[in-house]
């Protein structure tokens, strides 16, 4: 058995270095055994090969691709990341979720209730003020009417009133009242 | 994007070298990248789809390889790597017709005798046994025929034909296999006539 018999197995395996491999095929070449399959895998060659595509325009195509890709590139950026869009909607839904789910929360806070004392408490800007002295009764709910504000807790010994305000109200502008001397924000 | 090509620019730049100017969207390295294998692409894309639509994938096929580029890792050869891409298009692509439905159409009109497998024509013309040899190889299926023509039709490796249709390597060899098997007939027939022609 000579040497290139001996690494035919090796060969069909695929496992031989270049020179190996050149050398099995030049025997397999050269040995009259495998004339006929030689000859028949050359003839499939040879048939598979005259078939013959005629010659394209290789710039036309060139410039219709080149066209596509300046026209196409940014939806076919999204169609292709399509997870990402697809991502960024689900969080949007998630985060509207929460949202809503928090609001829901918060509505709920805002009815404190007992079996034996519901109450009809509203949300706003909780503030002490302490008004210039000799503000009567009446001038107070005057005050109160113009600031859309309620009382929440009478003026006590130290003469601080706790007023509940629209939310909205920038508490700046209430101390600049020529009827106010202090405002704390007293947020709950 | 849209200037004109320069066939002759970097000409010389390998095949990696030229991915990686297409994949820096340097527009010269994708033209000289693009003539470089217009030919070969459409010589192999003809295999597998109607001439009408050879010119669509391979723009298919360019354009992905564009797309696709900065990707690439450079895992196979960058011609395994675009076959690869145009292998795929071509199977996907939705006018795809086998070149040799539609020479076997023609055949059928001229030659009712040479329908089976079997049967080699009476009339032992070179047109006659080509399109003989066609219509065995049209009817083995798709994939046998597709490893069958990538071997003796492009020359490549079983490695690379595996890496192209996406397929391990004992995949390739067993579908060659089972083509020689269904060939016999066909592959004798050739044997006989190369070794006429040749004597």
């Amino acid at each position: 058995m000579n040497r290139e018999n001996q690494l035919l197995p090796w060969r069909i395996t695929e496992t031989l270095n270049d020179d190996e491999t050149r050398a099995v095929d030049q025997a397999l070449e050269e040995n009259p055994d495998f004339a006929s399959e030689r000859h028949a895998l050359a003839g499939l060659r040879e048939h598979l090969q005259q078939d013959a595509v005629s010659p394209g325009d290789a710039a036309a195509c060139l410039m219709a691709t080149k066209a596509k890709i300046a026209r196409q590139a940014p939806s076919r950026n999204l169609r292709s990341r399509w997870w990402m869009t697809a991502g960024f909607a689900a969080s949007l839904v998630v985060a509207a979720g929460i949202w809503q789910s928090l609001r829901v929360q918060d509505d709920l806070n805002d009815t404190y209730e007992t079996l034996t004392s519901p109450s009809d408490y509203t949300p706003g800007t909780i503030a002490r003020i302490v008004f210039v002295e000799g503000l009567t009764a009446e001038e107070l709910d005057t005050v109160l009417m113009e600031w859309d504000a309620s009382l929440v807790n009478s003026g006590d010994a130290s003469g601080v009133f706790t007023l509940r305000f629209d939310e909205s109200v920038d508490l700046t502008t209430i101390e600049r009242d020529p009827r106010v001397r202090m405002v704390r924000s007293d947020d709950l | 994007m849209l200037a004109q090509p320069i066939p002759d620019f970097s000409d010389s730049d390998s095949d990696d070298d030229l991915l990686r100017g297409v994949s820096a969207r340097d527009s010269r390295a994708f033209d000289t990248l693009f003539l470089r294998y217009y030919d070969r692409l459409r010589r192999f894309v003809w295999r597998f789809c109607a001439e009408e639509s050879v010119d669509e994938v391979i723009s298919d096929t360019m354009y992905t390889v564009w797309q696709k580029s900065p990707g690439f890792r450079g895992d196979s050869k960058v011609s395994t790597w675009i076959y690869g891409i145009a292998y795929r298009i071509a199977m996907k692509n939705q006018t795809r017709k086998r070149r040799y439905e539609e020479v076997l159409t023609t055949a059928s009109h001229s030659s009712e005798e040479s329908s089976s497998l079997g049967t080699r024509p009476s009339d032992t013309g070179r047109f006659e046994t080509a399109q003989w040899v066609k219509q065995a190889l049209n009817a083995l299926p798709r994939k046998q025929r597709d490893v069958v023509e990538l071997t003796f039709f492009s020359d490549l490796p079983y490695q690379e034909i595996a890496e192209i249709v996406g397929c391990p390597v004992g995949t390739v060899k067993t579908r060659m296999h089972k083509a020689r098997q269904t060939l016999r007939p066909v592959l004798e027939a050739l044997s006989n006539n190369h070794a006429e022609e040749n004597s």
